[in-house]
């Protein structure tokens, strides 16, 4: 899995990191996800889920359907890092 | 752009001080902040509270005291994430805010509930409501669990940022309450210190559309600029604005600056959270420390397994069946008891009375009606206690995420699953839940497939025809709870029928994105669920000792006049003379071939008031046809009911269409009146009534006759 | 206590019993919903909510 890789979050492996690089749903949904924290350049780690997915995002267990997944498009973090309590500093 | 230093005038707020009116405060939080048990721990009041989003839709109103002995009224409103509004629940925080709300004053101040384990993405809320330029205090909630997590978060480093009081609290365990009631009994709150700048180039928009707000809209000045804001962060008017539309001026102001982004392929909205968020995450570098780094918490390793492909159904299917196991096993002695109580207490006034009409509505209206109700208490118990554990521990969450796939396949999400496991207690409360629905077309499919769980209410019919249908103790509870599953199945799958039926053909819409925070696991907390379960035992016996009361003592009226004009007539004699019994007999025709006579037609008309009536009603109709000194168990009645061919009437094939009726059917006012209330019309809940009732009709006769058919 | 006395006192609480059902009803229809069964509004709410409202 190369590091510039990017694909949306339904294929990020269980127990992998991602950055979220862009979001592709419609205008209500991504702001949703913005507002939620989970905008563009958040960390996130995939917990468990094939279909649903049941990521850590800031320290919050958020569920995703498999559209609204397929919607948030991550680059894998290569180092197995933990997800910081706090938001990357941009 | 800076906030102005003036926020409101000194003036107005020292009138506004110096009033005697009691003052408001509304509470406001993210979903499952713990806004609720707060709310709760200030008011004294005990409102339901739950370990997953969305426990509150509605606002709700207590009163609290400050240290000076003055009252203080507090409004719990419903979590949300921001106040761009995106569901039912959320427009009621909005618009309570605001002012827009025509059944609520507009809070003088606001208590901002944070979970200070999630601060970050917490104060995104906080930070749009300080724009508002209202006094506010941020109740730093959940301050064990931050510690818990590895974080220690330093309040007082927070106040100094925010300029606002910030005071820690545990509501669960009452810590930080006099902290809080200190603050809220202050005379003047300090206003907002803390400044974000907006984007420089956004900056001429704010201003553009807040000075619009202001000359067309006649908002204040802040709440213009707030509201400028969220309508540049949202462009969907009416999330923002609620019902009330925007002048044409405004309109025409936004329309204009979304078209200038457009062309110029920036996305100004992302803009405007990314700065939001960069201005609150410098406040948490400065405020939060991460004690130790963080591995994965223990509700982490839980969900690896209760939200695993396999693994979590086969959980979803053991807690079902022990909820089922456990309502036939454990409830037996209890319900034999109250059943021996009641036959007692039958005896008792048989004896003590000389025959007559009053003896005859004692024993045959009063207790042979709401008996055979009560008797089922023990098994709503073990419903509510099942109900209370899975709302507690937060696994309500977890089922929702793992039915998140089935629900896909009928159109809808996993968010719709709330509502409809909470359907499984009641039909009502889950018809409200779905103000957390976002989609309107989802949220209406959702209330119109609710009623089909199976609710508390038909645990006592189903609970009847199984003990008629599979008597005595021969028959093992395993045998009784697969019946029992087989109803509540067929429940749950009819509704994933409907759905799907009108997600394809009345509501059609794209596939829902659902995006739902899943809240860590917390242990059961054993005096909530006691509450709980007494509370609901309390409205199930309240129930019995009101409504079920009076529509027995009607319904013993309308099976014992006019009374036969030949004295010796049997008692089915005399009911089939009796009002009742000739309003039956009209139904007759429509219910016959479903195997049912004129007897049930009674009990399903007089069930429409609540479906445990049915029991009540049988409890009077096979009463007054048994012998009066010597009573008998209802089922045993039941059992030897006969159509006037000398036939069995319930037989186990009846008994089975009897429960697939219950199943189906619209039998409940009171969701009548509420899907009403929700939807805003009676369009939907007379389509509701004709659909389900409809269905259950053909379903039956379907049944039935093949049974017949095959010589059941 | 005779038949027909029986018959009255009976009559009378059948009398009383439609007088309450038909209020019920009609509160129903001035305030359509659960009646506090459902926990969405405890019956202090509603006591202060009528407090507020006056």
């Amino acid at each position: 899995m190369s590091a510039n890789t990017q694909f949306p979050l339904c294929q990020l492996p269980i127990g992998a990191t991602g950055r979220v690089c862009h979001l592709a749903g419609d205008d209500s949904f991504c702001q949703r996800v913005r507002e939620m924290g989970f905008g563009e350049a958040a960390l996130v780690t995939k917990i468990s889920g094939t279909t649903t997915s049941l990521c850590l995002v800031n320290g919050t267990r958020i569920a995703l359907n498999h559209s609204a997944a397929m919607s948030i498009v991550v680059e894998p973090i290569p180092v197995l890092g933990q997800v910081s309590g706090l938001r990357e500093k941009r | 752009m800076k906030l102005p230093s003036h926020i409101t005038s000194t003036a107005r707020r020292r009138a506004e001080s110096a009033s005697d009116r009691t003052p408001i405060y509304a509470m406001v939080g993210n979903p499952n902040s713990g806004k609720t048990t707060l709310f709760n721990a200030l008011t004294g009041l005990r409102q339901k509270v739950g370990n997953y989003p969305g426990v509150t839709v509605e606002k709700k109103i207590g009163t609290t005291w400050s240290q000076h002995g003055k009252p203080i009224q507090v409004i719990d409103l419903p979590g949300a994430y921001s106040l761009a509004a995106r569901s039912p629940d959320e427009a009621v925080l909005r618009d309570v805010l605001f002012g827009r709300r025509e059944d609520t004053p507009q809070p003088d101040r606001i208590i901002c509930v944070v979970d200070a384990a999630n601060l970050e993405r917490n104060l995104y809320l906080v930070h749009q409501i300080l724009d508002l330029g209202r006094p506010v205090i941020v109740a730093l909630n959940m301050m064990d669990m931050a510690a818990a997590a590895g974080l220690k978060v330093d309040a007082a480093a927070l106040e100094r940022a925010l300029g606002v009081p910030v005071i820690p609290c545990e509501a669960v365990h009452g810590k930080g309450l006099v902290g809080l009631r200190l603050a809220m009994s202050r005379v003047e709150l300090p206003l907002a210190r803390h400044r974000w700048d907006v984007p420089a180039a956004v900056a001429p928009a704010v201003a553009e559309l807040q000075a619009s707000l202001t000359d067309n809209e006649g908002r204040a000045p802040l709440v213009a600029r707030a509201e400028a804001l969220l309508l540049l962060t949202d462009f969907d008017t009416v999330r923002v604005a609620g019902s009330r539309p925007l002048s044409a001026r405004t309109h025409e102001i936004l329309g204009n600056w979304r078209q200038r982004w457009e062309s110029a392929g920036t996305d100004w909205a992302a803009t405007l959270i990314r700065s939001r968020y960069d201005s609150i995450g410098g406040l948490c570098q400065d405020v939060v420390v991460r004690t130790r780094e963080q591995g994965p918490s223990r509700s982490d390793r839980i969900d690896a397994v209760l939200c695993h492909s396999f693994w979590g159904w086969v959980v979803f299917g053991a807690i079902m069946t022990a909820l089922l196991f456990s309502i036939f096993s454990l409830a037996e002695g209890p319900m034999d008891w109250i059943e021996s109580q009641t036959t007692a207490l039958k005896g008792l006034v048989n004896g003590a009375m000389a025959a007559g009409d009053l003896r005859a509505l004692l024993t045959e209206g009063i207790i042979g009606g709401v008996g055979p109700i009560i008797k089922f208490l023990p098994q709503i118990l073990i419903l509510f206690f099942f109900v209370g554990l899975l709302e507690n521990t937060g696994y309500m969450a977890r089922a929702a995420f793992i039915m998140d796939r089935p629900m896909s396949k009928v159109g809808l999400n996993g968010r719709s699953f709330i509502p409809l496991l909470g359907s499984y207690a009641c039909a009502i409360p889950g018809i409200m839940a779905t103000r957390t629905i976002e989609n309107a077309k989802d949220r209406l499919v959702t209330i119109l497939v609710a009623p089909l769980m199976s609710c508390s209410a038909r645990l006592p019919v189903y609970l009847l025809m199984i003990a008629t249908l599979l008597p005595g103790d021969a028959v093992s509870a395993g045998k009784k709870a697969g019946l029992m599953l087989l109803m509540y199945a067929l429940g749950t799958f009819g509704a994933f029928g409907f759905a799907w039926l009108f997600k394809r053909t009345l509501f059609k819409s794209a596939p829902p994105h659902m995006i739902m925070e899943l809240p860590p696991y917390q242990p059961p907390r054993l005096r909530e669920i006691l509450r709980q379960m007494l509370g609901r035992a309390w409205l199930f016996l309240k129930n019995a000792g009101t409504i079920i009361l009076a529509i027995s003592i009607v319904l013993w009226a309308l099976t014992t006049y006019p009374k036969h004009p030949d004295p010796a007539a049997t008692p089915t004699e005399q009911i089939a003379h009796s009002f009742a019994g000739q309003a039956g007999h009209l139904l007759e025709p429509v219910i016959k071939p479903l195997g049912f006579d004129w007897r049930i037609g009674i009990g399903l008309i007089t069930s429409f008031a609540a479906r445990e009536v049915f029991v009540s009603s049988m409890g009077v109709i096979f009463g007054v046809a048994g012998a009066d000194e010597n009573p008998t168990p209802l089922r045993d009645a039941l059992r030897a009911a006969r159509w006037p061919d000398g036939a069995p009437l319930f037989t186990p094939l009846v008994c089975l269409v009897l429960m697939i009726y219950y199943v189906f059917a619209m039998q409940c006012m009171s969701t009548v009146a509420v899907v009403k209330r929700e939807t805003n019309s009676w369009r939907w809940p007379l389509f509701q009534i004709f659909y389900m009732t409809g269905t259950a009709w053909l379903f039956c006769f379907v049944v039935y006759q093949m049974g017949r058919s095959l010589g059941y | 206590m005779s038949a027909r006395t029986q018959t009255i006192v009976a009559l009378a609480i059948v009398a009383v019993t439609v007088a309450l059902l038909v209020r019920i009803y009609v509160q129903k229809c001035r305030k359509p919903g659960c009646g506090g069964d459902c926990g969405a509004l405890s019956p202090e709410v509603k006591k202060l909510q009528a407090r507020l409202k006056k």
